[in-house]
């Protein structure tokens, strides 16, 4: 019987429906906040999403870049640059911004495909700085280091922080509850073969290079969807958006949540941003707690928040068969006897 | 079936093998045995296209696949394990083996995205099939463990299982019986036998430990130095002057 309570609540917890039940919770509350605050709120959404792509990268397929927080900022600067110079509305311009960022995060997986760990983090660091230097310098196209007035959007006869609000509601559920879906697929058992053994996994027939473009290119589309939404957020477009010391909040994101977690895609942002809101006023500690939490986090739960949510979470199921059916030989706790027993069967 | 002809490799300027011939017939398991460093693994890393061969070269029934890179050559049917074991940490085992499949599995992303009919099919079969394989080598229980929570010995019966899964002509196995008690390399020798007998799939092992190779293997291929120095049955090769001075020293002899 607790089993079965178990089965149904890892059901429940794998089924769309609670993260949808979720975001209409996030919603419904969202609306009631004040413009400000709805900001905040929003801003931690479009992170999730970013994330999400980002996990991809670094946590499922174990693929060491550097370049997200350009790809990001690509994905801003292509959706209100567009709108901005040739007049075009906002869905045309995000979507073109998706296909560019596409096929510029797929182009740098091509250095990925020779290199990897530190060569390929050092490599996509010099890609982005050469963004950051483009958004710069091309003053004519881009409006430099003092960035542009992007248009907002509006929508339902709502105010333009609610409409953003809820239309990166809607794709960041979308967007998560895609990925979440991708990666129980044959799609996510070959992104984690590539990052646990590229060998064994050639050796199993995955084409690694073919594995490797679409993980860039997935996690591309995403940055790119989500930077596009974020220039409409932010309303105004500039290079320290999404400069280095971004890309770094980004890992720490990843990291603190939970590197190659779903769950933690969505906490580590969460987190990281609240906590940013909180030491507004006290900027020279907001670096130092930041590192001494990426530091802390990686010595002592390598694994981030997730996995300790998720325990509290299932760990209360699981605590309740072992007590329950000690003697069935089916719990848990009766494993490792069987385990040594099959041992010596082999 | 797999003919390897006079490969020779080279890494920066050390020669590792020079001019290796030998062929495995099929439905036979010949033994590749041979000092540390005699270049086995080097010649099963040439035929599964980790490395290339500077000349010679390998071909598979007509093909030849020498230049072909790795996951090619396992779509074809030539499949290995590794000394260390390599399962993947961040998948169950079924999964492990399910990977096993993957050049068979031919659903576009979009079915992927939005668990399509396509893809729902083929997570099925595949999971069903890696399920049949995992009962045949008796480790069906531990389906949705971690693979890294198993023992040695059981982590290496899930690679083979991977690597059968997709019931290839070839299979390649570098040192097995690695840390193996004597009664469970019996064991092993036994599901080598019946791998042979049951999916009809040739097999190449390379292993130390004699008692396997001895009562596993057809036929038996000495290397020392990157050349072969003996090829025959193994009660043949054993008694070789050149193996036993070589390899199995003076103090080997073979119990009947």
């Amino acid at each position: 019987m607790p089993e079965k309570i178990m089965k149904h609540a890892k059901g429940w917890l794998n089924s769309p429906v609670l993260p949808i039940l979720i975001a209409v919770l996030v919603g419904a509350f969202g609306l009631t906040l004040n413009p400000y605050t709805l900001f905040l709120l929003t801003r931690i959404v479009i992170f999730v999403m970013l994330i999400v792509g980002l996990n991809i990268m670094l946590g499922y397929s174990g693929q060491f870049t550097f370049a997200h927080a350009a790809l990001f900022g690509v994905g801003a600067y292509t959706t209100g640059l567009l709108q901005v110079h040739l007049g075009l509305p906002f869905v045309p311009s995000i979507m073109f911004a998706v296909v560019l960022v596409t096929a510029a995060g797929t182009l740098l997986a091509l250095p990925a495909l020779r290199i990897s760990g530190i060569h390929l983090a050092i490599a996509t660091l010099a890609v982005a700085q050469a963004v950051t230097w483009v958004l710069v310098n091309w003053t004519d196209v881009t409006f430099g280091a003092g960035g542009f007035r992007a248009p907002s959007l509006r929508m339902f006869g709502m105010d333009k922080t609610q409409t953003i609000f809820v239309v990166s509601l809607v794709l960041t559920t979308a967007v998560y509850l895609l990925v979440r879906q991708l990666l129980t697929t044959s799609f996510g058992r070959r992104f984690i073969a590539i990052r646990d053994n590229q060998v064994a996994a050639a050796a199993n027939g995955v084409h690694v290079t073919r594995v490797k473009a679409q993980a860039f290119a997935i996690s591309a589309a995403i940055a790119g969807l989500s930077g596009g939404l974020y220039s409409s957020l932010l309303g105004f477009v500039a290079p320290e958006s999404f400069n280095l010391e971004q890309m770094i909040l980004m890992k720490i994101m990843v990291v603190v949540g939970g590197i190659g977690t779903m769950l933690g895609s969505v906490i580590g942002p969460i987190v990281v941003l609240t906590l940013q809101e909180w030491l507004r006023d006290s900027e020279g500690w907001l670096e130092i707690i930041f590192g001494g939490m990426l530091v802390a986090f990686v010595l002592f739960l390598p694994r981030g928040l997730a996995p300790l949510i998720l325990n509290a979470i299932t760990g209360k199921f699981r605590s309740q068969s072992v007590d329950d059916a000690p003697q069935t030989g089916q719990s848990l706790n009766a494993a490792p006897s069987e385990n040594r027993k099959d041992e010596e069967a082999v | 079936m797999l003919d390897v002809k006079d490969v020779s490799l080279s890494f920066a300027g050390n020669q590792v093998l020079n001019g290796v011939d030998f062929s495995v017939q099929s439905g036979e398991v010949l033994g590749l045995i041979g000092p540390n460093g005699a270049g086995k693994t080097s010649i099963m890393n040439v035929i599964t296209g980790i490395h290339r061969p500077k000349e010679g070269g390998v071909r598979f029934g007509d093909t030849s696949i020498s230049r072909l890179p790795p996951h090619q050559i396992a779509s074809m049917g030539l499949r290995r394990t590794f000394q260390t074991s390599l399962l993947c940490n961040g998948l169950s085992v079924v999964e492990n083996v399910m990977l096993g499949l993957e050049p068979q599995n031919s659903y576009n992303i979009w079915s992927a995205l939005v668990a399509g009919k396509t893809a729902r099919a083929w997570e099925n079969e595949a999971r069903e099939r890696s399920m049949e394989m995992l009962e045949w080598m008796g480790m069906a229980r531990f389906a949705d463990r971690p693979g890294q929570s198993l023992s040695f010995g059981q982590q290496r019966l899930v690679e083979i299982s991977r690597a059968m899964v997709s019931h290839p002509d070839v299979l390649l196995l570098d040192e097995p019986a690695v840390g193996l008690t004597a009664p469970r390399v019996e064991e092993l020798a036994e599901k080598i036998k019946s791998i042979r007998d049951n999916f009809g799939t040739s097999i190449l092992l390379i292993e130390h430990v004699m008692q396997l190779v001895l009562s596993a293997c057809d036929r038996v291929v000495v290397m020392a130095t990157g050349t072969v120095i003996a090829d025959g049955p193994p009660e043949e090769v054993t008694r070789d002057p050149a193996v036993i001075e070589s390899y199995l020293g003076r103090g080997y002899y073979v119990e009947s």
